[in-house]
């Protein structure tokens, strides 16, 4: 594989702050950024993503280690402990308006002004290892003007919406994400039945997993279905053949669209064609090619055989799962995901435990804790710990018509 | 048919998951004329054999029954044979998203030890992956590498029997995404370069118990340039749904009232008693009328709305229910750390 940022793709930027900024990449056009100024795109069109640049004041950009990487580290020393640290706002020697001289007359770019405020920083030695990192650290996200590049998926995309708003993917985190579609056992070439409520973030993360023969129809709540946020980031569900979106009445209701369904049997004849005007006969074609999609999305729902079904939605989720029960295979899983704890607890209480087409149903909450590791440190980022929402996953039987006794 | 087949029938030969118990499974092969003897009865393979996935089993001649399951990844890892200890659902779950693991995806593993985090691997991977996967154990890698072959894996893992440590990860190409479960990663880290992907971004996860194995793995890490290095741990727990029986406060008032409207009925009865005592003894043979009779004194029932001494069914529509749920510890049997980091590709010539 190897992607390589193509023209007019877009990317997620991240940088040193741990903020991050989409952007479109156009040929011969200047990516603004900011405070760091802009940059012209075709000195990245053609690298690979993952690169961090450090870029100068001329929008030049040079490739670098890494987001806050400065000085070899090798040539300082450290202390065992601070016990001669003084705590003294004098230790800084440079002032602000010396930096600031740095960095316009002297045109010291962010990694040798990183190193200069070190430098003159009287103390620094007599820091322990730790704190020096965590100095350099601060330092780094204040003075350098760099940024990363990266695709945009479904990990970039969960991190740009935490970020941003975190309502609009219902709080929804990458360790629940990861065991959502675990539960559901996402494969290559599997048929998966979806409500996503988290803007796109499920069907974009399940599409990750489908490869080219797969498929997902997508329920919708409103009258059409909107895909084009994604749009805006370079996410194309709009005309991606695996995606097929459908309305929870045309879903749940085809007896109601039967002149639509027979529509679809067969093309319109060549001779009616003929007589229309051109728009005319494009909307025609049009319809026809609508009314196919639907036909294949019902003829999908009467085989009663999704490999799963996932939900991450606000609506009421106990209603909504009673619906789609009969449409999801045996041995398959359905999978719910609620940022509360509340929603699944009624769920499995009064729709799939007494429901004996639903079986081993189980609530679990993921939440990963992240540690902080730094020379001769280790231990959790108290100031990180969070929940991470929960799942209900249940498998889909079917009953035998003699109904044994007991329950498991 | 593998586990990658998504079969909608059982058919003859088919490894089949039978569920046995809440989170019990029982991997069995279908073979016509066998049984499967279970302390929930007696199921022969032929009742089996034909029926769709997910069917409900009656015993043979019993009341009991057993629901018959597809494998799937994390339904083998709760059931398979532990040679080792092995890598959960919830770890292995975040461990793909986060490494990026997609349909095509090249992977080196190692070691493979029980397999169970091999299976989620090669599911995510699919036929257009593959998966490199390492053990130096000879038992384990032949027991896993036969297993991974009957599971349908055979064009997608590639076993080895290596020391990586030593030897390295020969034929893998390509690599993206990297699994060290190994007691040194650092030893494996610094021959990685040489096969992973040229000009692609690599990542890795390491996974180690103990603090000292991470300070190792991540001094080493950043030795080799790999960057964005962070230790994590996952933790999942269980929620467990409970019924419980609603007692309000205004019924242990009503109940209170009880109480006290009885003991003020027995303290009337004592009285009435103790009268009609001394009445006897005062003159006995005056008086005209019913010798005294315990029954003729009211009798208090006590208010008691929640059936106490019954045997009450969780649920019975005569009383009032509250639902709740317990969070019951972590699901997994043992934590480690997971050290994932990045390695960026080679920079290109600048344009100027
Ligand atoms: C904890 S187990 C791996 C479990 C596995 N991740 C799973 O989910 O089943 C670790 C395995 O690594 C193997 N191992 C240790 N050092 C090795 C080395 N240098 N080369 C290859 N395998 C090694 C051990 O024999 C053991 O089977």
């Amino acid at each position: 594989m190897g992607a390589i940022i193509k023209p007019d793709a877009h990317l997620i930027l991240y940088l040193p702050s741990g903020n991050h900024k989409i952007v479109k990449v156009s040929p011969g056009r200047k990516v603004p950024l900011g405070k760091f100024g802009s940059f012209d795109a075709d000195q990245i069109l053609g690298h690979p993503f993952g690169l961090t640049y450090e870029i100068d004041n001329q929008g030049c950009l040079t490739v670098v280690d890494s987001l806050d990487s400065v000085v070899d580290e090798a040539t300082w020393t450290d202390s065992e402990d601070n016990r001669m640290l003084v705590d003294d706002p004098d230790s800084q020697k440079m002032t602000m308006d010396e930096i600031e001289t740095l960095k316009k007359d002297k045109q010291l770019t962010g990694q040798e002004i990183v190193a200069k405020v070190i430098e003159s920083h009287s103390a620094f030695n007599k820091k322990t290892a730790f704190s020096q990192e965590k100095y350099i650290q601060r330092k780094a996200q204040k003075f350098l003007k760099r940024f990363r590049t990266q695709s945009i998926g479904s990990n970039e995309l969960m991190e740009y919406y935490n970020a941003k708003d975190p309502a609009r993917i219902m709080d929804l985190r990458m360790e629940t994400l990861g065991l959502m579609l675990s539960l559901a056992n996402v494969q290559p070439g599997g048929t998966y039945l979806i409500v996503d409520g988290v803007s796109s973030l499920v069907v974009c993360a399940v599409l990750e997993r489908l490869g080219p023969e797969g498929q997902l129809v997508l329920l919708h709540e409103n009258e059409m279905v909107n895909l084009e946020p994604l749009q805006l980031m370079g996410i194309d569900l709009v005309s991606d053949p695996r995606v097929k979106p459908v309305s929870f009445l045309k879903f749940l209701h085809p007896e109601e669209f039967r002149a639509e369904l027979e529509f679809a049997t067969a093309p319109p004849p060549q001779e009616q064609l003929d007589q229309l005007k051109t728009s005319q006969r494009n909307r025609t074609l049009r319809r026809y090619r609508k009314a196919v999609q639907y036909k294949n999305i019902v003829d999908l729902r009467n085989s009663h055989s999704f490999d799963a079904l996932l939900i991450a939605t606000t609506l009421q989720v106990s209603g909504l799962v009673q619906a789609l029960i009969p449409f999801v295979h045996g041995s398959r899983s359905i999978v719910v995901y609620h940022p509360c704890k509340e929603p699944l607890v009624d769920l499995e209480e009064n729709i799939t435990r007494p429901d004996n087409r639903l079986i081993a149903t189980q609530i679990l909450e993921s939440a990963v804790r992240p540690y902080q590791s730094v020379p001769g440190r280790f231990h959790p980022h108290m100031s990180l710990e969070r929940g991470g929402g929960y799942i209900l996953h249940c498998l889909r039987a079917y009953p035998t018509a003699v109904q044994a006794q007991g329950r498991r | 048919m593998g586990f990658l087949d998504l079969p909608n029938v059982i058919s003859e030969g088919d490894l089949v998951m039978v569920r046995l118990g809440k989170s019990q499974f029982k991997p069995v092969t279908m073979q016509s004329g066998e049984t499967l003897h279970t302390r929930y009865g007696s199921y022969p393979h032929n009742d089996m054999i034909g029926k769709p996935y997910g069917s409900q089993i009656p015993a043979m001649g019993d009341k009991g029954f057993v629901h018959v399951l597809a494998p799937t990844p994390e339904l083998w890892t709760l059931s398979l044979p532990h040679r080792t200890q092995i890598v959960y659902t919830p770890d292995a779950s975040y461990i793909v998203q986060r490494l990026e693991i997609r349909p095509g995806s090249k992977v080196i593993e190692a070691g493979t030890g029980s397999g169970s985090f091999t299976h989620a691997l090669g599911r995510t991977v699919g036929t257009s992956g593959d998966v490199w996967t390492f053990e130096f154990h000879e038992v384990r890698w032949e027991a896993a590498k036969v297993e991974l072959e009957q599971h349908g894996y055979k064009d997608i893992v590639h076993s080895f029997y290596r020391d990586v440590c030593s030897d390295g990860f020969q034929p893998a190409s390509g690599v993206h995404a990297v699994f060290l479960d190994l007691p040194k990663p650092w030893l494996a880290i610094p021959s990685l370069p040489q096969y992973l992907e040229l000009g692609g971004i690599s990542r890795i996860c390491c996974f180690s118990p103990c603090v000292e194995q991470v300070i190792e793995t991540i001094k080493t890490l950043k030795e080799c340039s790999w960057t964005q290095i962070e230790t994590v741990e996952v933790s999942c727990r269980e929620w467990i749904v409970r019924k419980e029986m609603r007692r309000t406060l205004e019924d242990v008032l009503k109940r209170q009232e009880s109480f006290r409207e009885r003991r003020s009925a027995i303290q009337q009865r004592k009285r009435k008693l103790e009268e009609l005592e001394k009445q006897d003894d005062d003159d006995d043979s005056s008086v005209v009328g019913s010798p005294p009779n315990k029954d003729d004194i009211p009798y208090v029932d006590l208010y008691n709305p929640w059936g106490k001494g019954e045997r009450i069914v969780k649920g019975d529509d005569r009383f009032q229910w509250d639902i709740f749920s317990a969070g019951e510890r972590d699901i997994k049997s043992h934590t480690s750390f997971l050290t994932f980091a990045v390695l960026a590709p080679a920079p290109p010539k600048m344009k100027t």
